[in-house]
């Protein structure tokens, strides 16, 4: 009976304890002012407002969409999606005249009927490739409000058009082209003329400004208003600078040499700054977008890969102490007038080089034996097979004894190159990017970057974890929380 | 003998089978990245690298077999052993008959939960219900509360991804959605030569191997950027349950409390009403979501190392710190917030832990640390080597700015309330009062910082000494932590409450 009357007594208690905390947190959850999440307004925006991802941003992604048949089959539902619609009885005069009689069309110059009758993903990506401006066309054309706000920033529709930054152009040069983008000097993300050098106390954000110290000073502030912006997104570097600075000569060479091969300026820019008709080049932007941007194809650009004509030599110790001073700069804020004096040494030698894909190489001098007579002619071509992540493979066909071949990425401590099977030597081409040897005929060139450390640090972090899980899964007893 | 011999032996046939597995899965995989780059890349590329990615997905293969194992040898209760573990991940050699790798990760999850099926008897399931179901319903509860009421990265919203996901500015996501159209290239890497005249290992970039690995299991579009935002958001989303319920196991289990106030301080950890919290949600997008979800086991795993004196359970606390790089970097900013507090917490172990000796908790605290560093030097030890020889030159943030306070208002409220009850309170539970003491420790020292830091003139202090000033022009970025320790502290006192209340009761009852 006691024992019954001490288990009603601990049910009682136990039942008066959850109700009173209950109540408790009830009274706690009274005292915080309760707000609507702001996503469901968002998303009203975005129903308003749909976002359009085109064709051909996404075509030209990748170079090899076609081998991922998750992208393959995305693909083709966005031309299925674009095909139920075109099969509206009903549909404008306008709309069967612009859109889909020309991709119907396009489908038969393919042998194709409609999308629904393709199976290989390769025949979908040819499908898609040839009829890509109709398709974007149609969904842009309807919602060309949404498209108009480009530089709010915060706004969804924006984000999206950033993702779609490909759709400016209707053909980029080739999938690896670099795209610098102008804007007036209050637009520079990241970093405003002189913020930076002067050391001011002025926010900009770590992201925009860390780079490799040697390509920093020299060819990202050459003249203290640049900034290394490089937006991931599209298949080609977009970096940020002042549109003022389109009229520097030393600036031009410097992003001739650094390989900037679009230059894309809004119009109402052009107008104002009056840029010399020198930079007026043929313009392959996408009529849709034409309104607010103007695009230029830099036919002096030196290019991602190419093969060095003339030859320069500077001494690598001397190239070394340089950059020893410049990363000193870096790391100490040194005094700016001689950061200035020392860097215009090295101004002065790049703007010697006289003709495009001339360069300073550091000694030795691999080239000593070198024809002058063959100095202009034709080195050979350099074809680009694929380049992700740490991986870059590149063919080259040279036509001489040996060729000079530059990759025009920063030259950092841990890249490897490999000519034919062998590792072959990096050097400092321009004093900043990567250059290695490569025999006559055909050759197969890697670049890899792998710095030991990084290595070794991985594997110490995997063994860590490994030894962690085998010292408690064959422990002989079990933690008990 | 002979069982020990027979385990013995079945535990070697069982690495040998998942060697060979992983092994043979490792050279698919580096075949694959570099058939992805061009189909004539396999006769040119060096094979020492062909070989170190090989090792890489052994490697990687192999902690998922270890980590599977550990949870089917709990579950079974140690009646599934290395053998059967190890055979269960055979489907991954499907990859060779060209089967989808969603499809072969659900096979490996249906042989195992077959096997432990098999296993499982009458009296297994009863220790399964008394054992798990308070902690099953409360991690249901969290899901179906963030799922409905608070979050923004809630699956709710997940067919807008993109917009909800539009506070977070594009350079901070750009190298995530590369990294994720990587990942269907079978590279896991966020390296890309796009970034020109960028530095090689950015300190700053988010990376998430969780996502990556998703990418690929799902075989999701790579190409499509709707189907990357919403990848985010359920990472986003995971990390805020796994947090909650993180926050609910350390009230439970280090601090002691009842299951419905430890309930409750889990949902408050990422109440979506407190200012601090939801600007972390809306205005960082998530940058430090991760930090801050994995904190609470941190907490919960250091607490009970030093009330078990167990080194391994310091390790884990290491593990769990260091796991918010496996699941999405976070801001550097976050990584600093997340180990200093910690150290903090370990610290108010160190000084108010009384059943261990002073080295053992200093030891204890190290091995948490240094498991850490470890764990997390893949990531570390090549920035710090490019920081540390000049290949890499970083700015940080200049400027200090003062934040508002006006937010903090009502923490400030809780806080003064709470934390006199607390000390008053303490002696009701004697074994966990350890906890009790450090949480205050932390709170209070917490509290400190942030005051301080939001003092111009402190600040400046801090620039002229190390030129380096604390990014303080998002108070939310600490005041998430503030929030945490105020509300640990609050939940532990709401229970001492109730338990007092209860005890009056009691001496009040006629008759008792």
């Amino acid at each position: 009976m006691k024992l019954l009357d001490y288990a009603s007594l601990k049910i009682k208690q136990k039942i008066l304890f959850n109700l009173f905390s209950l109540f408790l947190i009830f009274f706690i959850i009274q005292l915080f002012p309760f707000e609507p999440l702001r996503s469901f307004e968002m998303a009203e925006e975005g129903v308003n407002c749909p976002y359009y991802f085109t064709l051909q941003s996404l075509l030209a992604r990748y170079p090899l969409l076609a081998a991922d048949k998750a992208n393959a089959k995305f693909i083709k539902q966005k031309l299925q999606k674009f095909e139920n619609k075109m099969t509206n009885p009903f549909l404008p005069f306008t709309v069967v005249n612009h859109y889909k009689n020309p991709y119907f069309n396009n489908l038969a110059k393919l042998n194709l009927r409609s999308i629904n009758f393709s199976n290989s993903d390769d025949e979908i990506i040819r499908a898609a490739s040839k009829t890509a401006p109709i398709v974007d066309g149609f969904y842009l054309d309807k919602n060309i409000n949404c498209i108009s706000p480009l530089y709010n920033w915060g706004n969804p529709t924006r984000r999206v058009l950033r993702f779609n930054l490909n759709g400016l152009y209707d053909q980029l040069p080739n999938k690896y082209s670099q795209i610098m983008m102008a804007s007036p000097p209050l637009w520079i993300t990241g970093a405003s003329p002189g913020y930076f050098i002067l050391n001011q106390t002025e926010t900009f954000d770590t992201r925009y400004m860390t780079g490799l110290p040697m390509l920093t000073a020299l060819y990202v502030l050459p003249k203290n208003d640049f900034t290394n912006y490089g937006s991931f997104e599209s298949p080609a570097t977009w970096l940020y600078f002042n549109i003022d600075s389109l009229r520097d000569p030393i600036i031009r060479k410097m992003l001739n040499i650094g390989g900037i091969d679009i230059f894309t300026i809004l119009t109402k820019d052009l107008k104002d700054k009056k840029i010399p008709n020198v930079f007026m080049l043929p313009t392959k932007i996408n009529p849709l977008f034409g309104k607010n941007f103007k695009s230029f194809v830099n036919e002096e650009s030196y290019g991602l890969v190419y093969f060095a004509n003339n030859i320069t030599y500077e001494n690598s110790d001397d190239i070394e102490s340089q950059e020893r001073y410049i990363k000193h700069y870096f790391s100490h804020h040194d005094d700016v007038v001689d950061f200035r004096k020392k860097i215009n040494i090295l101004y002065h030698k790049l703007m010697q080089l006289k003709y495009k894909d001339d360069v300073i190489l550091e000694f030795p001098k691999i080239f000593s034996n070198l024809d002058n007579s063959t100095r202009n002619q034709k080195k050979g071509e350099v074809s680009i097979h694929g380049i992700i992540a740490e991986r870059a493979f590149f063919t080259t066909n040279c036509l001489q004894k040996n060729c000079l071949f530059v990759f025009n990425i920063g030259k950092a401590p841990g890249w490897h190159a490999f000519v034919n099977n062998t590792e072959s030597n990096i050097m400092r081409a321009n004093f900043a990017f990567m250059a290695t040897e490569v025999p006559q005929g055909i050759a197969t060139v890697w670049f890899i970057y792998a710095p030991t450390s990084k290595l070794i640090s991985y594997f110490v972090s995997i063994f860590t974890l490994l030894i962690i899980f085998l010292m408690t899964g064959f422990k002989k007893s079990e933690i008990k929380i | 003998m002979v069982m020990g011999n027979i385990r013995y032996n079945s535990s070697v046939h069982g690495f040998f089978i998942i060697s060979l597995i992983a092994g043979l899965f490792g050279y698919w995989f580096a075949q694959q990245q570099l058939l992805f780059l061009s189909p004539d890349a396999f006769a040119s590329y060096p094979k020492i690298y062909f070989f170190i990615t090989i090792l890489k997905c052994f490697f990687t293969i192999f902690v998922f077999f270890l980590l599977t194992y550990l949870l089917m040898r709990h579950f079974s209760r140690k009646k599934l052993g290395v053998l059967t573990v190890a055979t269960a991940f055979f489907p991954l050699l499907f990859v060779y008959l060209h089967c989808p790798l969603y499809l072969i990760c659900m096979f490996i999850i249906v042989v195992q939960l077959a096997c432990l099926f098999c296993k499982w008897r009458a009296k297994d399931y009863s220790w399964l219900v008394t054992t798990y179901s308070v902690d099953l319903i409360a991690l249901v509860l969290l899901l179906l509360l963030h799922l409905i009421f608070t979050s923004e990265f809630s699956p709710l919203h997940w067919k807008f991804s993109l917009i909800t996901t539009t506070t977070e500015p594009i350079p901070i996501l750009a190298p995530l959605y590369k990294s994720y159209a990587q990942a269907k290239q079978f590279a896991f890497s966020t390296m890309d030569y796009a970034e020109w005249a960028g530095i090689l290992n950015p300190p700053i970039t988010l990376a998430s191997p969780l996502l990556q690995f998703l990418t690929l299991i799902l075989d999701l579009p790579s190409i499509n950027p709707v189907t990357f935002h919403m990848v985010l958001a359920a990472i986003n989303f995971l990390l805020i349950i796994v947090g909650s319920f993180g926050c609910y196991l350390f009230l439970k289990y280090a601090a002691k409390i009842h299951a419905i106030y430890a309930f409750l301080g889990g949902y408050l950890m990422f109440f979506g009403v407190s200012p601090y919290l939801r600007m972390m949600q809306q205005a960082d997008g998530g940058v430090f979501l991760s930090s801050y979800g994995v904190f609470p086991y941190c907490l919960l795993l250091l607490s009970l190392a030093f009330e078990k004196k167990n080194y391994l359970l310091s390790t884990w606390a290491g593990l769990a710190l260091a796991s918010q790089f496996f699941i999405l970097t976070p801001h550097p900013e976050g990584i600093i917030y997340s180990v200093f507090f910690l150290g903090i917490y370990a610290l108010g172990l160190m000084i108010f832990s009384p059943y261990s000796r002073w080295y053992q908790r200093v030891l204890l605290t190290a091995v948490t640390f240094f498991s850490f560093f470890l764990l997390t030097a893949y990531i570390v030890v090549p920035t710090f080597i490019d920081q540390y020889t000049g290949n890499m030159h970083t700015i940080s943030h200049l400027n200090i700015g003062v934040s508002k306070l006006d937010d903090f208002k009502v923490f400030k409220c809780i806080f003064l309330i709470f934390t006199p009850l607390s000390l008053l309170l303490l002696w009701r539970n004697r074994e966990s009062y350890p906890t009790y003491l450090s949480s205050l420790f932390f709170c209070l020292f917490l509290y400190a910082i942030f005051i301080s830091t939001t003092n111009m003139h402190f600040n400046h202090i801090i620039m002229q000494f190390f030129h380096i000033g604390l990014h303080i022009d998002f108070p939310w970025r600490i005041g998430m932590y503030v929030c945490l320790s105020i509300f640990i502290i609050a939940t532990i006192c709401l229970d001492s409450l109730a338990n007092h209340f209860m005890r009056l009761i009691i001496f009040l009852v006629p008759g008792k």
